[in-house]
């Protein structure tokens, strides 16, 4: 696949570039990362059902969720 | 002028010229009601501080109730049910959502080619790309289809296609802007940032957006700020860096046009001061190869079975590439050859940046090494196009701020100062863009609508 040649190409030049390093890791260039926040209050959004349903795959006639069978059980 | 009569100005422009330009892929059916509600608030005197004034929204930041399609066929019918943090800051101040902007796919590009809506046009160099990712934004308020638009910068996404439009851009310090709502490309380098014509429209728009969100896990407390009312157009005694590296880089046609720029700095009593960033070329692989790792991840819920397409099956030739790189990578027998190394190189580059930065003010440069290419060239190696990138991914690997400013035009197509400072400096760098607007007189308020 010409996609996957390229990309091999890509990742071959791109680390080639960097050479070796023995520096510690940056993750986050922010250091307190706010991992424990607490709840959000919660909100009656009456249009959130109506606009989550233009989302869905497949709704039948009446407006329910036609939902997916996993093909791992088919 | 009300908001109401402005609002209709600027879809009747948009009607006439837009399907040229195409910066928006949806407009906001509701926007002349959301105007008429903030013209009697106007009247009421309760109006904030973004009254009445036209907002363009890139398609990767959830709007309720307008499409949030990230220029992909993957989630091309997708119907955002809340509004991202930034959104909800800019309702509450009355600014109104005029519609959602056309962008590369997924932010994955700097051309503004790779929209499954088709490319966008410059509106400011007709036939050249507008530069991407934020592509329709800067192309929106560079045609004045609206007053502010919002972009989202990774590697230089706001700020290159700021360069190549003529607009002004900002990239925040990374954790300034809540992210909440914005569907990432690199969540460890992604920030919101605003596109304007001025830099007063760039200020009052990052005082809106920026500040503290609980619910977000990498928003930073900070004071508020009231970056608009705190420009000066004073910047005598400012010490403003400038590295040699960017000339190896760069054409020399840019470089004439930003020495120019750094002499009327000077004229308005800045100092330069020589920096040195010795590994400014290694940000460049650094960048992508986190970035491939990271949009892996963010793109693994866009499997098709709860809305949109599954993306590996309807994606255009630039994301896959992206996707089959990081998932690669992500393999464990990879990832210390690849994305650690890449992390301990982001601490290298950030380490430089800092130090050079500790000695000045600011430091200014260009933004973009090459002058926009002509829509439709055939650029197959995909390197080539990451080599636009170079000079705009520094700031987002060391999480600090950058402006983008016209400096001036070469060709006739417009060229921008990049002008990048300390964490949560923003103030100085809108001062010394304010300044570098005012002695050119760039600011386009007699063209204003």
């Amino acid at each position: 696949m010409k996609v996957q040649k390229e990309a091999e190409k890509v990742l071959k030049e791109l680390s080639e570039a960097l050479g070796e390093i023995n520096l510690s890791e940056t993750y986050y260039v922010v250091e307190d990362i706010n991992i424990t926040r607490s709840d959000g209050e919660a909100k009656v959004d009456k249009k959130f059902r109506e606009i989550i349903k233009k989302n869905a795959p497949k709704l039948d006639e009446e407006g329910s969720f036609i939902m997916e069978v996993g093909k791992w059980v088919e | 002028m009300d908001a109401e009569e402005k609002v209709s100005r600027y879809l009747e422009k948009i009607k006439k010229e837009d399907k040229k330009i195409k910066a928006f892929i949806e407009l906001n059916p509701n926007v002349l009601e959301e105007a008429r509600e903030i013209d009697r608030k106007i009247k009421q005197r309760k109006a904030g501080t973004l009254a009445g004034l036209a907002i363009a929204i890139k398609s990767n930041i959830n709007v309720r109730g307008l499409r949030a399609t990230c220029a992909s066929k993957t989630l091309e019918n997708y119907v955002s049910a809340y509004d991202a943090t930034v959104i909800e800051r800019i309702k509450r101040e009355d600014g109104v959502i005029i519609g959602m902007t056309n962008m590369d796919e997924f932010a994955c590009g700097s051309s503004g080619e790779t929209s499954y809506f088709g490319p966008t046009q410059n509106p400011a160099a007709p036939g050249r790309i507008p530069g991407g990712s934020s592509s329709g934004s800067a192309a929106a308020v560079a045609a004045q289809f609206c007053d502010i638009a919002l972009g989202s910068d990774t590697g230089g996404s706001i700020r290159n296609p700021a360069s190549h439009c003529g607009v002004v851009g900002l990239k925040p310090t990374y954790g300034l802007v809540p992210r909440y709502g914005l569907i990432d490309l690199a969540m460890s380098l992604d920030q919101i940032g605003p596109i304007a014509r001025d830099v007063y429209f760039t200020a009052l728009m990052l005082e809106v957006i920026a500040g503290y969100n609980p619910m977000e896990c990498t928003t930073i407390n900070v004071p508020k700020q009231e970056y608009s009312k705190n420009l000066s157009r004073n910047i005598a005694g400012y010490k403003i860096g400038f590295a040699r590296e960017f000339e190896e880089f760069t054409d020399p046609k840019i470089m004439g046009v930003i020495k120019n720029s750094l002499k009327k700095l000077e004229n308005l009593g800045a100092e330069i001061v020589d920096v040195q960033l010795p590994n400014l070329g290694k940000g460049l692989s650094t960048y992508y190869l986190t970035v491939f790792v990271e949009f892996f991840s963010a793109t693994r819920k866009f499997d098709g079975r709860r809305y949109g397409y599954k993306i590996e099956e309807v994606c255009g030739r630039e994301v896959l590439r992206r996707i089959l790189l990081g998932k690669y990578i992500s393999q464990k027998e990879y990832s210390g050859k690849y994305y650690k190394k890449a992390l301990q190189f982001r601490s290298l580059i950030k380490q430089e940046l800092l130090a050079a930065l500790s000695g000045v003010d600011v430091i200014a440069g260009p933004t973009v090494p090459k002058l926009p290419h002509e829509l439709g060239t055939k650029i197959e190696d995909p390197l080539i196009m990451y080599g636009y990138d170079v000079l705009t991914v520094p700031a987002n690997l060391a999480g600090i701020p950058g402006g983008v400013i016209k400096a001036g035009e070469a060709e006739g197509i417009p060229v921008g100062l990049q002008i990048q400072g300390k964490p949560l400096e923003e103030q100085r760098i809108l001062n010394v863009m304010y300044a570098l607007e005012s002695n050119s007189g760039s600011r386009h308020d007699e063209k204003r609508i």
